[in-house]
This record gives C-alpha cells, sequence and structure tokens, in this order.
C-alpha cells in the first residue's frame, strides 16, 4: 500500500460520519507522520503496520462521537431532502415586496443547508457555543438545546404550512400567475431536473479538493435559483417596461449576493475555530 | 491489558511525555512505541487529539531540524493540573494494590 491509498483508505472510512474539519486535521496528522518518517527512513509499509488497522482509527474517534449521532444524521438526512424540495419548489416571484426577497433568500439558504448536511457537513456544537459566547457551564448545553430544538420546530412548520398551500390549493404561495403553475411537470422540470446535477457537481469538486461543502453549495445553489429567477423573469415579463426589469432583475441578484456573503463568512468563522487547530498560534 | 485501563495509563503517559519536552506528533508515537510496542500508533494520536481538544495540550507550527515546518505540541496549564492529578491517582492505586498483597 503506498502513503496516497492508505490516506484514502482513511478518508473513505470516514466520510459522511464526520465532518470535512474533523477529517482533515486527522488527514493532516498522518501526512505529517508518513513525511518524517519517511525523512527518518522508515518504509512506508512499516509505518502502516506500526500504525494499525484504519478500523481501530474510526473505532477510537466514534467513542468521541455521541451515542445519538446516526440517528442524528439519519434525521438531518431526511429533513434536508425535504428542504432542497421545499425550498427550491418556491417561485422567485418577483413581484411586490422585500418581504418576498427575504423569504426567498431564506428559502436559498435553508435549501443550501439541506444539501450541505445530505453531503456530510455538519454543525459543531462548539462552535455554536462559541457563537453564543457561553462556554463550558450547564447553562450553555440549555442553550443550546433549545436553539437547536428550535431550529427544527421552525422548519417543520415550515414545510407544514408549505405542503399545505401546495396541496390544499393547488397552487404555489406567493402568487404566480402563470398558467404554468398549476402544471406539476412545468414545476418539477424546472426544480429537481437542475438540482440533480447541481448537487453531483458540488459534491465531486467538494470532494476533490477537500473542503468543507457549504460555501460552494451555497454559491451554485444561489446562482442557479438566480439563473432561474432571470429565466422565469424573461419568460413572463417581456411586456414590463425597463426600469422595472431591472428592478425585478437588482432583487433576483440578491439572492446569489446573500449566498456569496453568507458562505463567505460561514466558511472564515469555520477556518477561525476549527476544533482540531483548536489552539494553534502559528510561530 | 484491560482496554481501559490501557487509555488511561496512556494518556498520563503521553502528557507527561509532552510536558518534559514540546515534541512533533512522530517523536511522541515513536517515544509511546518504544514503551508500548505492542499498540498501535493509531491510538496514541487520537489520544493525543483527545487531549488537544479538551485543552491540556496545545500546538503550534514550528521549525525543525529536518526542514519543513512541523506541528508541536506543549501542554497547557490546564494539562499540567491534569497531569499532576492522573499521576497521584496513579499512586494512590499502586499503594493500595501493594496494600492488598497484589505484587508488582
Amino acid at each position: 500500500m503506498t502513503k496516497r491509498s492508505f490516506i484514502r483508505n482513511l478518508r473513505r472510512k470516514l466520510r459522511f460520519k464526520y465532518n470535512q474539519r474533523t477529517i482533515n486535521g486527522i488527514v493532516k496528522d498522518y501526512d505529517e507522520y508518513f513525511e518524517v518518517g519517511i525523512t527518518q527512513g522508515e518504509t512506508i509499509e512499516d509505518m502502516i503496520k506500526s500504525i494499525g488497522p484504519i478500523e481501530e482509527i474510526e473505532l477510537d474517534l466514534r467513542e468521541e462521537r455521541d451515542y445519538y449521532a446516526p440517528l442524528k444524521l439519519m434525521v438531518k438526512g431526511m429533513l434536508s431532502i425535504i428542504f432542497i424540495y421545499f425550498s427550491y419548489l418556491y417561485p422567485f416571484s418577483m413581484g411586490s415586496n422585500f418581504w418576498i426577497v427575504v423569504l426567498n433568500c431564506i428559502f436559498i439558504l435553508t435549501g443550501s443547508l439541506g444539501i450541505w448536511w445530505l453531503i456530510g457537513g455538519d454543525f459543531d456544537h462548539d462552535k455554536l457555543k462559541d457563537l453564543l459566547k457561553v462556554y463550558k457551564k450547564e447553562k450553555s448545553y440549555k442553550t443550546i438545546t433549545i436553539f437547536t430544538i428550535s431550529w427544527y420546530v421552525f422548519s417543520i412548520l415550515f414545510i407544514i404550512t408549505s405542503a399545505y398551500y401546495i396541496i390544499g390549493n393547488n397552487r404555489l404561495p406567493f402568487g404566480l400567475s402563470s398558467e404554468n403553475a398549476r402544471n406539476y411537470v412545468f414545476i418539477l422540470k424546472h426544480t429537481f431536473i437542475p438540482l440533480i446535477p447541481m448537487i453531483i457537481l458540488s459534491y465531486l469538486v467538494a470532494r476533490k479538493y477537500y473542503i468543507n461543502t457549504l460555501p460552494i453549495l451555497l454559491i451554485a445553489f444561489s446562482l442557479l435559483a438566480s439563473v432561474r429567477a432571470l429565466f422565469y423573469l424573461y419568460n413572463n415579463s417581456l411586456n414590463v417596461e425597463i426600469l422595472t426589469h431591472l428592478k425585478y432583475f437588482l432583487m433576483a441578484m440578491i439572492p446569489i449576493a446573500v449566498g456569496i456573503v453568507s458562505s463567505y463568512f460561514s466558511y472564515k468563522w469555520m477556518e477561525r475555530t476549527s476544533i482540531d487547530s483548536n489552539r494553534e498560534i502559528k510561530i | 491489558m484491560n482496554a481501559q485501563i490501557k487509555k488511561g495509563v496512556l494518556e498520563m503517559c503521553i502528557l507527561y511525555v509532552v510536558s518534559q519536552t514540546e515534541m512533533y506528533g512522530y517523536d511522541i508515537m515513536k517515544k509511546m512505541n518504544n514503551y508500548f510496542p505492542e499498540v498501535n500508533e493509531s491510538t496514541f494520536y487520537s489520544i493525543l487529539r483527545r487531549l488537544n481538544k479538551e485543552g491540556a495540550t496545545e500546538t503550534y507550527v514550528g521549525e525543525s531540524s529536518n526542514g519543513p515546518k512541523r506541528k508541536y505540541y506543549k501542554i497547557t496549564e490546564f494539562g499540567l493540573k491534569k497531569l499532576t492529578e492522573t499521576i497521584d491517582q496513579w499512586r494512590k492505586i499502586n499503594t493500595v494494590v501493594d496494600d492488598i498483597g497484589i505484587h508488582k
């Protein structure tokens, strides 16, 4: 076995069970181990043998994980698929007001979060703790739990309301006035089908570069959503005058901006407070 | 060796080794491998990672004797405190084991 295949096997064993940050930290440690070993004249085979089986590495990690992690992961998977479906299903109605745009942004973010969870990213409770500036007190666990529960509750309420609108009223809320809105095939064609290659592409790119998928997904998702919005806009607003065109166009750009800005900040936040480089002081 | 005992003892030993000098991962592995040859080095790494995560050690990137920058581990105040407590417990346990009549 070569060093590269060892690392590849290691990543494969840990993928989807731990977040990218943790995995990268572990891989970096072993990478450095091999590097130093080579300069000391050890053979790769000897080193791999003394490291021991990869299964043990995973087992050791698993002990640090919480017991309910697999269950949580499953729930996240289910929720994420629902998020993606509903958030992407919403029309980017270029109409009335600021709040619809805000809602669109929320839908996009929720959808991206869904995709991210699905692909193996994670929310790190320690990061949430830092964010809420609570540290190692009993109270902090209550806060985190409340925060997480509210997130789920909000999402479920959101899904129920959406389902009610779509199924109950047989049309999409916030007024797609076009005839096509009632045609579910049209909806599927413009939502799921572009979404699938986008997910696959983002996943492949993130996997190749071993980075956290969230920033890429947010940007890709926002881009796609905006492109789709523009497409819809083009098809339906040909009679509208230029200024209104511009207004709608700018509104369509807001999801991109939100996507990029939030992905940038979330990425920076995760880098800065990464558990594995927890107390790293660069000399 | 019983797995639980082993983990506790290894943790104490690794923390002690780091408290004596700041070293990088590979050196720690090799030193521990000297004393515990039957233990997989991945175990040492995971203990080290856990110690770092809970704040008993901290890492920094520094120069090495043969060129490239390496990740060094050094013990923290919290780590020192934890180490002295653990060594105390270990000594107490040893005394009790002796008292019971089990010879080393």
